[in-house]
C-alpha cells in the first residue's frame, strides 16, 4: 500500500503587476485618483496592485492611512514597494522589495532579494528550489533566466488565426505554419517549419539571446527580448524568404537563411 | 456508419445554406437518406432555399425540448423521398438551443439517416460551436478574398479545439469549398487565387463553385441549385464534391477564364 504524498510543491514565478505610484502632494494625487475613478469605476477591480511609495520618503503613519484610503476606494493591494522591509506588519501589506533598487538598504546577511520579508528557514527552502531550477546565486537572478534550459514546446500542426502559443519557459517548435492573426510567446527560441504570418515573441521574458527561425517570412510582428519590429519595417528582400531574426544593439536583424 | 457534416464558416454570406442544400440535395440523389439541419436559430433560411417555408410547423428547438417528436418536425422534401429538413426556429431567442438538446436531436437523426448535413450560422457564438459540437466531417466555405479567408482559419482553429472529437483526442475531417470563385477577377488579381487560398488554410480542397447567376436564380425559386438545373456549373461543382464527400476520386476543375485571350486584350483596351 502507498501511503499518500505528503509533499506540496511550491516554484518561484515571478508576474508582471500593475503598481500605482502616488506623487507629493498626495491630497492632490487622491483628487485626481478619484477623478479617474469616477471616469472608470471599474478599473481596480480584478486587479491587484502595488503601492510604490520608493518617490514619496513617508514615514509608517502615513503609509499606513495611505493604505486605508486606497482600500476604501476598493483598491486591492497586494503589496507595498520602497518602504523599509523592517516595517513588515500585519496591519500593512506584504513588504515588496525589487532586489536591485533598495539592495544598499538591505541587511547583509539577506542576500535575497525578492522577498526580504521571509522566515529563514523559508529563505533556505526558496534558495533551494532556486537552486534546482537553475543554480547559481539564489534569488538574485531573473527569475525566467534559467528557464531557457527547460524542454522545448513542440506544436505538430498549424496555428490558427485567434490561437495563441504560450511557452514561457523554453523554445516553441512549429511544424506548420502560424496563421495571421495567432500569437507565438515564447521565453526561448521560436522556430516555424513552415510560413510565418502571425505575430512571434521570442526571449519575451527579456532573453536577448533568443532567436526566431522560419521557413517563409510574411509576419505581422517580430520581436525578440521586448524589442519589436512590425510588418511595415521588415525589408521586401527577406519578405517570403527563410530567414532567421536576433538581436544585434537593441535592434532586430534579419538574416537570411540560403 | 451514419455521418454527422457541418457545412461552417467565420464569415457570413458566402453561401454556407446556398452549400448545404446543395449538397445534401446531392447526396440524396446518390440515394443516400439525407437529413438538413438548420442550426441558425433565429434567422432561419435553410427552409426557404428548400423550398418548404410554407410546411413549417415544428422546429429544432421543440424537438431538442422535447416539445415535438423528431418525425413531427421533419419536412420531406417533395422532389426527393430520402432528403429530410429540420427548419430553425425564427421566433425563438438564438440561446434557448442547448448541448444536452442538441446531443438528443443528432443521436435520434444518427439512427434514421446517412448524412446528416447541418448549416451552422455565421461567427464563433454558441450557435455555431453547438452545430459543429458532435460532427464528423467538417465542410468550410470561403470566398476568395481575405477576410473569408482569415475568418475560416479562425474556424478550423476552433473545429480543432471545441468539437468533441477534438476533446477526445480525434482529428475532425475537414475539406474546404471555395465558393462565389470568378477566375476572371482572380487572374487579375482582384481576389485571392485558388493556390492562396489553400496555402493559407492548408485543408484539402472539396470543390470550387463558380460565381454564378443560377445560384441565386435557384435560391429564389426555393431550389437547392443541384435540383433546379442539373448541368449549370455551379449544379455540377457541387455534385462533383458531394461524390468527393463519399469518398469517389473526381479530378479537379478549376474554372477558368472563358474568355479568349484576343478577347481580354482588346476588352480591356476599350474599357
Amino acid at each position: 500500500m502507498t501511503q499518500p504524498s505528503t509533499h506540496i510543491r511550491f516554484r518561484g514565478r515571478s508576474f508582471p503587476v500593475l503598481a500605482l505610484e502616488p506623487d507629493a502632494p498626495i491630497a492632490g494625487w487622491f483628487e485626481r485618483l478619484d477623478a479617474c475613478l469616477e471616469h472608470s469605476p471599474a478599473f481596480f477591480s480584478r486587479k491587484a496592485i502595488v503601492i510604490d511609495v520608493a518617490r514619496l520618503g513617508l514615514d509608517r503613519d502615513t503609509v499606513g492611512e495611505l493604505v486605508e484610503q486606497l482600500s476604501s476606494r476598493g483598491v486591492r493591494i497586494m503589496g507595498l514597494t520602497g518602504v523599509d522591509p523592517a516595517w513588515a506588519c500585519d496591519d500593512l501589506p506584504p513588504i515588496l522589495t525589487n532586489g536591485r533598487s533598495i539592495a544598499a538598504d538591505e541587511p547583509p546577511a539577506d542576500g535575497g532579494a525578492d522577498a526580504p520579508s521571509l522566515s529563514p528557514s523559508e529563505r533556505a527552502a526558496f534558495d533551494e528550489i532556486a537552486e534546482a531550477l537553475g543554480g547559481g546565486e539564489a534569488g538574485a537572478e531573473p527569475p525566467h533566466e534559467p528557464g531557457r534550459s527547460a524542454a522545448p514546446l513542440i506544436v505538430e500542426t498549424a496555428v490558427r488565426s485567434g490561437q495563441s502559443i504560450f511557452h514561457p519557459d523554453g523554445d516553441v517548435i512549429v511544424i506548420g505554419s502560424v496563421s495571421s492573426g495567432a500569437d507565438i510567446v515564447a521565453g526561448g527560441s521560436v522556430h516555424v517549419y513552415g510560413t510565418v504570418r502571425g505575430r512571434i515573441m521570442a526571449g519575451a521574458y527579456g532573453d536577448s539571446r533568443a532567436r526566431i527561425f522560419c521557413r517563409r517570412l510574411e509576419a505581422e510582428l517580430l520581436a525578440v527580448g521586448g524589442f519589436y519590429m512590425t510588418a511595415d519595417e521588415i525589408r521586401d528582400d527577406v519578405r517570403g524568404r527563410a530567414v532567421h531574426a536576433r538581436l544585434e544593439d537593441e535592434t532586430i536583424k534579419i538574416i537570411k537563411l540560403d | 456508419m451514419p455521418k454527422i457534416l457541418v457545412v461552417t464558416s467565420g464569415k457570413g454570406g458566402v453561401g454556407k445554406t446556398t452549400s448545404t442544400a446543395a449538397l445534401g440535395a446531392a447526396l440524396a440523389q446518390s440515394n443516400q437518406k439525407v437529413a438538413v439541419v438548420d442550426f441558425d436559430v433565429g434567422l432561419r433560411n435553410l427552409d426557404l432555399v428548400m423550398g418548404a417555408e410554407r410546411r413549417v410547423v415544428y422546429d429544432l428547438i421543440n424537438v431538442a425540448q422535447g416539445d415535438a417528436k423528431l418525425h413531427q418536425a421533419l419536412i420531406r422534401d417533395k422532389r426527393l423521398d430520402n432528403l429530410y429538413l429540420l427548419p430553425a426556429s425564427q421566433t425563438r431567442d438564438k440561446d434557448a438551443l442547448t448541448e444536452e438538446g442538441v446531443r438528443r436531436v443528432i443521436d435520434e437523426l444518427r439512427e434514421r439517416f446517412d448524412w446528416i448535413v447541418c448549416d451552422s450560422p455565421a461567427g464563433i457564438e454558441r450557435g455555431a460551436t453547438l452545430a459543429m459540437r458532435f460532427a464528423d466531417v467538417a465542410v468550410v466555405v470561403a470566398n476568395p478574398e481575405v477576410s473569408s479567408v482569415r475568418d475560416s482559419d479562425r474556424i478550423i482553429g476552433l473545429l480543432d479545439a471545441k468539437t468533441e472529437i477534438a476533446e477526445k483526442g480525434g482529428r475532425m475531417e475537414k475539406h474546404l469549398l471555395l465558393t462565389r470563385y470568378d477566375a476572371g477577377r482572380a487572374a487579375r488579381g482582384e481576389m485571392l487565387n485558388v493556390d492562396d487560398v489553400l496555402e493559407i488554410l492548408s485543408i484539402p480542397l472539396l470543390g470550387i463553385i463558380p460565381e454564378s447567376e443560377d445560384v441565386l436564380r435557384a435560391s429564389n425559386v426555393g431550389s437547392p441549385v443541384t435540383l433546379h438545373s442539373g448541368t449549370s456549373a455551379p449544379s455540377r461543382a457541387y455534385a462533383d464534391a458531394a461524390r468527393r464527400l463519399c469518398g469517389a476520386e473526381v479530378p479537379m476543375d478549376i474554372p477558368s477564364d472563358k474568355k479568349g485571350l484576343l478577347v481580354r486584350l482588346f476588352g480591356r483596351r476599350a474599357a
